[in-house]
């Protein structure tokens, strides 16, 4: 492929001839598929990789990034115009492995039709000097030549070559007379499967991403945050963040559904990670579709619960601190528990509360909830240790309308304050209430009162299918195995040549190494010449591979008549 | 029992440490006696090519240099290839007694390396029990296990593959390694948070420690090839004749290039099962197979600079670029490894 590049660049240089359609796109076609451009694609695709580990990823983190374009709000638009926050779905990133899956496939599916024809093919015949291959001995014995031409046979088929025996022509059997060429001969090869296993590694990594695909097509997935004692069904109004692939309706979601009933979690309590996550794990009654008996399943992580097509992974935890709220007519306008989000690895959380339901006016209050509160001089209240150790809310309030009512979507963790007005102390400085659990405070202007009733726990579920996941293992599986096959077999030829001199019969075998292109047969250039004048001896052993050759020839050889006394004496 | 055990494998590490310093001073010394050795036989070349053509003294000194080798027969042992160019007549049996020397210093950095390993091998051994776990949840845990998986996959094909011109280069990377790690990484033993507490957790560090430990042999030899080529084309630009460096002791850069493939081909399989062991233990831990987490990213970009590594030394016009190709495709590695745990937040910030 190379070589014919070559001649249209060099016909091609002095005066361009006009080029045809079909020329230019045969001529492109040969630079895609060339190992050149597969490897420039290859470090693209590095490269190209690189600023997403760097620059959040609206996929990997995307409160990260809302955070970063608040900061830095004239870069993000560069970076949103390239698609720096979303690096792995961009159309240049998807370019350069679409041309690279090209550029292989160009590559893969014409070496695929060559080694057909070559495992149909006989070995190729002993070439006529065998003493100009790498391995190469040579020696005499009393057995017939008939004999000594069958024992290697024998002995090639023994080590899973296949052999071929030439009998000599009328044209080359008269020929010369330094016994090279004449004379009866067997060819052998071996390590097809090198490339084998070379084309199949190419193909799976094809595999891999037709998984990864139909992944992204047929697949969904969310996320529900479910406090403990509640349950969750399986439909798209009760995930809080959902994203489903172009080929996925919601309707094919699985109708299962569960409850979480017990949430258990355990902290370090000493040394340097103190306050880490030790084990955590949720007790669920799943019921695989209405109607179906009950059963319990322990979630944890590195343990997702099956059902019916779907996993379900435990991917975080939190505080719902429950309150119960009257307002300012002494009816009970809410009560329940209210997840708060976790803001640090302490577990301090933030959360709001809203009571559309409290008349006359409606309420709303926003704050911490402290697992383990304390007051830090500097940062003012925050929490110490992750598990409820001590825990207490820090709230403030408001009255006035939530905008509930006008239709638009508003997020559960913010207040919407464009018609609230916050509660002020008789000082005039907004009102701030400490609560730890059982304790009550009135409201000011007699709007009612709050009770921090305890807390409860949450778990945020991811609910998921994938089904590429399989296709892409069984792609992966077969890359690693064609990978192993191309790297450890080795592909060799071996010829063993039968002539008659003297009364004698002369028994000649060299090989070639076909494996590593490093160790084809050449002339030994000016450059290594000279670097072994310089001291860099070239010591055979280091040659590994002809090394293993010659230990191949060597083996075969003592296993032929007539050898053992002479085996690496009689060099040609 | 756990604490006394922790500090036990603070003190193998620690005796470890010193070893490897002892074992980099004996190669140190090997070299410094094969050098001296040279310039001797440099003098004595130079006398020699007063009287005849230059290329002639050459050739025969380097026959010389070959049967004095052969007769002190203690060097065939440790440094084949260290006999190239000796003198000529003069003061033969001063260097016979110096390149007996530099052999044994040879020999005193193997065995203190083999020291090393073991003492190693306890600190890492004692680590796991102390922490009653794998011992590689963390990165000083990381650092200790993977300069035990260099020092042993060195030791193991050291006879193999000839590697015995790495010996000072392989000890003074430990000892920087164990350095950092003892002071800058170490970390007390704890427990593992649950996103760890797997059997993946095996499967998938084990082979990363594994293949990373060979790509790092791999990459010093790639280092290697690009100096001594570098070496080999000034010899030959100029015409001078090998001075008595380092680089004139090591294997040809052809022969290095060939034993950094045969590391870095045998590392490549075992990295695509550790990606792919990561793979399957995200799927179970996170919920997703492949996320584009900075880990991930940039075990996928190690991984597409190996391929390239791999294509390029079969790719014709490509072969002299092969060693960059590898240094590049180790830098990326060894970011995976410091700087997205010590410069980008992910999933995997634990270590």
């Amino acid at each position: 492929m190379t070589q014919t590049q070559e001649r249209t660049r060099a016909s091609g240089a002095p005066n361009p001839p006009a080029l045809g359609p079909l020329e230019l796109a045969r001529w492109a076609w040969r630079q895609l598929t060339s190992m050149r451009t597969a490897l420039l694609l290859l470090f693209l695709l590095a490269l190209a990789s690189v600023p997403g580990s760097i620059i959040p990823q609206r996929q990997v983190n995307p409160v990260v990034v809302a955070d970063f374009i608040r900061a830095n709000p004239e870069l993000s638009k560069w970076y949103d115009r390239f698609g720096l926050f979303d690096v792995f779905s961009t159309p240049w990133f998807a370019a350069i492995y679409l041309l690279l899956l090209v550029s292989l496939l160009g590559c893969i599916l014409p070496r695929a039709a060559q080694h057909w024809q070559v495992m149909r093919a006989r070995p190729p015949a002993a070439p006529r000097h065998l003493n100009r291959m790498p391995g190469h001995r040579s020696w005499t014995t009393d057995a017939s030549p008939a004999e000594a031409l069958a024992a290697a046979k024998e002995q090639l088929m023994a080590r899973r070559y296949r052999v071929v025996v030439d009998q000599p022509t009328d044209e080359s059997a008269g020929g010369s007379a330094s016994g090279s060429s004449g004379g009866a001969s067997v060819a052998a090869e071996r390590g097809y499967l090198r490339e084998i296993g070379n084309l199949l590694f190419h193909v799976a990594i094809v595999v891999v991403l037709v998984g990864v695909a139909i992944g992204s097509l047929f697949g969904f997935r969310g996320t529900a945050l479910v406090v403990v004692g509640n349950g969750f069904a399986n439909t798209i109004t009760q995930y809080d963040g959902y994203q489903s692939g172009a080929l996925f309706t919601d309707k094919q979601l699985p109708p299962f559904a569960l409850t979480v009933k017990k949430f258990m979690v355990k902290f370090e309590t000493q040394g340097e990670a103190r306050g880490s996550a030790r084990e955590f794990g949720a007790t669920l009654d799943v019921t695989a579709e209405p109607g179906a008996p009950v059963r319990e399943y322990d979630l944890r992580v590195n343990h997702p619960l099956q059902v019916d097509g779907a996993e379900v992974h435990l991917i975080g935890h939190g505080y719902a601190p429950r309150f119960t709220v009257r307002d300012g007519n002494g009816e009970v306008a809410f009560s329940g528990p209210v997840p708060f989000l976790p803001q640090d690895a302490m577990f301090s959380s933030t959360g709001v509360v809203k009571v559309p339901d409290a008349r006359p006016k409606q309420l709303g209050f926003q704050g911490f909830f402290l697992p383990t509160a304390i007051i830090d001089q500097r940062r003012g209240p925050t929490s110490a240790f992750p598990d409820a150790v001590r825990p207490a809310v820090f709230l403030t309030g408001y009255q006035g309308d939530l905008g509930l009512d006008n239709g638009a979507p508003q997020s559960v963790y913010r207040l919407d304050q464009t018609r609230l007005t916050q509660f002020r102390a008789s000082d005039g400085q907004p009102w701030r209430l400490q609560l730890t659990p059982g304790q009550s405070a009135r409201l000011p202007d007699g709007a009612g009162s709050i009770t921090f009733d305890g807390y409860t726990r949450w778990v945020n579920l991811q609910i998921s299918r994938n089904p590429g996941a399989p296709i892409a293992l069984v792609g992966a599986v077969c890359a690693l195995g064609g990978l192993l096959l191309s790297l450890v077999v080795r592909r060799r030829r071996i010829w063993v040549r039968v002539t008659e001199a003297d009364g004698r019969t002369v028994v000649a075998i060299a090989g070639l190494d076909k494996s590593d292109p490093a160790l084809a047969p050449r002339v030994v250039g000016q450059a290594e010449r000279s670097a072994r004048e310089a001291g860099a001896e070239r010591d055979a052993t280091t040659r590994t591979g002809e090394t293993d050759l010659t230990a191949e020839i060597d083996r075969i050889t003592a296993d032929l008549p007539g050898s053992a006394a002479t085996v690496g004496e009689e060099h040609l | 029992m756990s604490t006394m055990l922790a500090s036990l494998s603070d003190n193998f590490v620690h005796a470890a440490t010193v070893v490897v310093a002892l074992g980099m001073l004996a190669h140190a010394g090997e070299w410094a006696f094969t050098r001296e050795r040279r310039s001797a036989a440099r003098s004595a070349a130079r006398l020699a090519s007063t009287t005849r053509q230059t290329s002639d003294a050459a050739t025969a000194s380097a026959a010389a240099g070959g049967s004095a080798a052969a007769d002190s027969a203690g060097v065939a042992v440790l440094t084949p290839t260290a006999e190239v160019a000796g003198g000529e007549g003069a003061g033969e049996r001063g260097e016979s007694d110096r390149s007996d020397r530099a052999a044994m210093f040879g020999r005193i950095g193997v065995a203190l390396t083999l020291l090393a390993t073991v003492l190693l091998g306890a600190g890492v051994v004692t680590r796991g029990i102390a922490a009653d776990r794998v011992p590689w949840s963390n990165l000083y845990e990381f650092a200790i296990t993977g300069s035990f998986m260099v020092s042993v996959a060195y030791l193991v094909t050291l006879r193999r593959l000839r590697l015995d011109f790495l010996g000072l280069p392989i000890t003074g990377f430990l000892l920087v390694i164990l350095g950092i790690a003892t002071t800058v990484l170490y970390t007390p033993v704890s427990g593992l948070i649950p996103a760890l507490q797997s059997y993946w957790l095996v499967i998938h560090v084990s082979a990363a420690v594994i293949a990373t430990s060979v790509f790092t042999l791999g990459a010093i030899a790639s280092l290697l090839q690009i100096l001594k080529a570098r070496e080999e084309r000034r010899l030959i630009a100029t015409g001078a004749s090998p001075a008595g460096s380092y680089l004139a002791r090591l294997p040809s850069a052809e022969a290095i290039d060939r034993i950094a493939y045969r590391l870095n081909a045998f590392a490549f399989p075992v990295w695509t099962f550790a990606l792919i062991a990561g793979a399957i233990w995200a799927a179970a831990a996170w919920g997703r197979y492949w996320g584009w987490d900075p880990k991930e990213t940039w075990m996928f970009i190690t991984w597409v600079c190996y391929a390239a590594y791999l294509h390029a030394r079969s790719t014709a016009g490509w072969r002299s670029k092969v060693s960059g190709i590898a240094l590049v495709a180790y830098g990326a590695l060894l970011f995976n490894l410091v700087g997205v745990n010590f410069f980008i937040s992910g999933l995997h910030s634990y270590a």
